[in-house]
């Protein structure tokens, strides 16, 4: 009656409740059996995505086109305002909201990781990392969408592509990876205090007009301060400067590097510890 | 081989202590539900105390008792949800839990969609499930109806889309809450006839419902909860008559019966025998106390008992000692028995020298 084959993978997903596991091994599994349940967490992730737009014609191309349109109206009136030529104006801002609206989304999505879960993690022993998954998984793809509109305005303003172009490849890597400790880490608070939701939520707010995305970098007269301290200006410039053919900072690499291995090293533990009672504070 | 085991499992929700004024304290005390207790900071409510519990291959359990006993939670414990705060849990085998119909089912997309998505949801590949998906939409019935969005099914389709994909992936052991209450006739026959194939190879069942047809039909055990400690368990029969008999906060502490009365050991050994209807059918025409601090002669004035005992009606003299029990100044509550704040002073009772009653007052006082 039934197909003895699912059986066999079956045993490997299906973790196995022992109490007497370290819990910090625990977590370093949890990782990983959920980034093999990629097959879940990708359809998860797509799916997130799809119910958006559930019985509307053009779908997830909306996200396409909204972006488009804020881009070329926000795009035709600051460059007005900081009397800066379109050409080299509207390329900047493209890239530089499509990758705050990366960043954005998954500060903000992170903090609702295993709150938005909570109807599967009461249900089902599954591992924690897949929401994680689910929640960078449907933000890339945000990405991908609304990169279609990036690579319109690259073309149409003939920004030339080489070799170092390549590096922002690199640097979305960086924000991706970061959003994953992150995610992991907040959501968990968030899930035990809830005040912390929108604290964070006016935060990003906030840095979206401290971060240069709307005005560039080179008005301000001393850039040390306010730039180097803020990490969301160096996650944006490691993808936006290649793009626009200029070169990046080598200390913006290192404080990529940097902010990426204190994160995961720093979460592992935290989230280890609280792992367990994540479900009763749901 | 599959096997569930619990060892004084314990599960505290904690309710941060702002958010719990003394007013509600009280009344949540009185409401249905578990036991309120609390340490420096925060409260917990104790969902489930001390549970031990083992469960092997072709136990079939059902698990009875009445709302906010802890049958949903300890579902959960057993599917590995939630982690107990104290104790000891040993599980082996797949668990396949179908507690939450809906659990991962996307409204908007058709049945063989989410008979994918309920798949990946259980560990299967696409691949494996593109082999199964046939017998499963066979089994649900449900014909064309696969390839609609599902937010057009009934509850009783969701529900055969559900238990066709769960049961499907043949886990050890499964757990189900209240399922298939809103299946059709024709659909539990079905139901039961795969449970029962899937049970005779090697699984382990546990149900929690409402229904006593259900459970005496799909089980082979039972166990009564009441307010997170496990009351009664034994056979199906065994267990309903304790919770029809006694309820689900028992007066009739079965392991106190039998200490107090150690006589009744070799009578106890005969199958089908449980002391609370050792205690209906003899116990109670012996004078012999069922535990509680209850003494029989305490009803030696009382028409009300002595017509009963006369009529040799057991179970009529046992619910009068349900109902004078509370205001026998003698009686000791089992653990998690709670005054039921209906009950009437029994006005007509005559008391007996040496076992005075006390008053409605006294009594709420001391046991609420």
């Amino acid at each position: 009656m039934l197909c003895g084959f699912c059986g066999d993978l079956l045993k490997i997903n299906t973790p196995q409740i022992d109490n007497s596991k370290n819990s910090f091994t625990e977590t370093l599994v949890d990782l990983h059996q959920g980034l093999m349940m990629y097959h879940l967490w990708g359809r998860l992730g797509w799916n997130d995505i799809l119910q958006r737009y559930r019985r509307s014609r053009l779908g997830p191309l909306w996200l396409t086109i909204s972006m488009a349109v804020l881009i070329g109206a926000l795009g035709l009136l600051y460059a007005k305002l900081f009397k800066v030529d379109v050409a080299e104006y509207i390329p900047f801002l493209a890239i530089g909201f499509v990758l705050w609206q990366l960043i954005s989304g998954i500060l903000l999505d992170g903090c609702n990781v295993f709150v938005h879960s909570e109807g599967i993690i009461k249900q089902i022993k599954l591992p924690l990392s897949l929401h994680v998954y689910r929640v960078l998984w449907r933000n890339f793809l945000t990405l991908l969408h609304n990169s279609v509109v990036v690579v319109f305005v690259m073309v149409y303003f003939d920004i030339g592509v080489d070799i170092n172009t390549l590096l922002a490849l690199l640097g979305t890597f960086f924000i991706i990876i970061n959003g994953g400790w992150f995610s992991f880490l907040i959501g968990m608070l968030c899930a035990r205090y809830r005040d912390l939701n929108p604290t964070i939520a006016s935060l990003v707010t906030l840095s979206f007009f401290l971060t240069p995305i709307i005005w560039n970098p080179s008005l301000i007269p001393d850039r040390a301060f306010i730039l180097l301290y803020n990490p969301f200006f160096h996650f944006v410039e490691s993808i936006r400067a290649p793009l626009l053919g200029q070169p990046v900072q080598v200390e913006t690499w290192w404080i990529l590097t940097l902010i990426t291995a204190l994160g995961w090293i720093a979460v592992i533990p935290a989230v280890s510890k609280m792992g367990r009672k994540l479900v009763y504070w749901l | 081989m599959a096997f569930i085991e619990l060892k004084d499992v314990c599960i505290d929700f904690p309710i941060p202590k702002s958010r719990l004024n003394v007013g509600l304290k009280r009344s949540l005390r009185h409401a249905i539900g578990g036991k309120l207790k609390s340490s420096v900071g925060v409260s917990y409510v104790r969902a489930l105390d001390t549970i031990n519990l083992h469960l092997t291959k072709g136990d079939r359990v059902g698990l009875v008792g009445h709302n906010g006993a802890g049958k949903t939670t300890l579902l959960r414990v057993l599917a590995g949800v939630y982690p107990p705060s104290s104790g000891e849990i040993k599980c082996k085998g797949r668990i396949a839990s179908l507690l939450d119909i809906s659990l991962g089912f996307d409204l908007e997309a058709s049945g063989i969609e989410n008979i994918f998505l309920r798949g990946l949801y259980l560990g299967l590949s696409k691949q494996q499930i593109s082999k199964c998906v046939d017998k499963i939409s066979n089994f649900t019935n449900l014909g064309d109806y696969l390839s609609m969005p599902i937010r057009t099914y009934s509850s009783g389709m969701l529900m055969r889309l559900a238990f066709a994909i769960t049961t499907e992936v043949e886990p050890d052991i499964i757990l189900m809450d209240e399922w298939i209450s809103v299946g059709d006739a024709k659909f539990m026959e079905q139901a039961k006839e795969r449970l029962e194939s899937f049970i005779s190879t090697s699984s382990i069942m546990v149900l929690a419902s409402h229904s006593e047809d259900l459970i005496r039909s799909t089980c082979n055990k039972a166990i009564l909860l009441g307010q997170g400690e496990i009351l009664a368990q034994g056979s199906v029969d065994e267990v309903y008559h304790h919770y029809n008999f006694f309820g689900s906060s028992a007066f009739f502490n079965i392991d106190e019966y039998i200490s107090i009365h150690p006589d009744l050991e070799a009578s106890m050994s005969v199958p089908g025998m449980a002391p609370w209807m050792h205690f209906i059918r003899y116990g109670i025409f012996e004078g012999r106390s069922p535990g509680c601090g209850i003494s029989l002669e305490a009803f030696d004035n009382d028409p009300v008992f002595a017509s009963a005992i006369q009529a040799r009606n057991g179970l009529a003299a046992a619910e009068r000692i349900e109902n004078i029990a509370p205001f026998l100044s003698s009686f000791v509550p089992p653990k998690g028995w709670r005054q039921n704040k209906e009950l009437s002073y029994p006005d007509e009772f005559i008391e007996t020298d040496g076992h005075p009653l006390i008053s409605i007052e006294e009594s709420l006082a001391k046991y609420s």
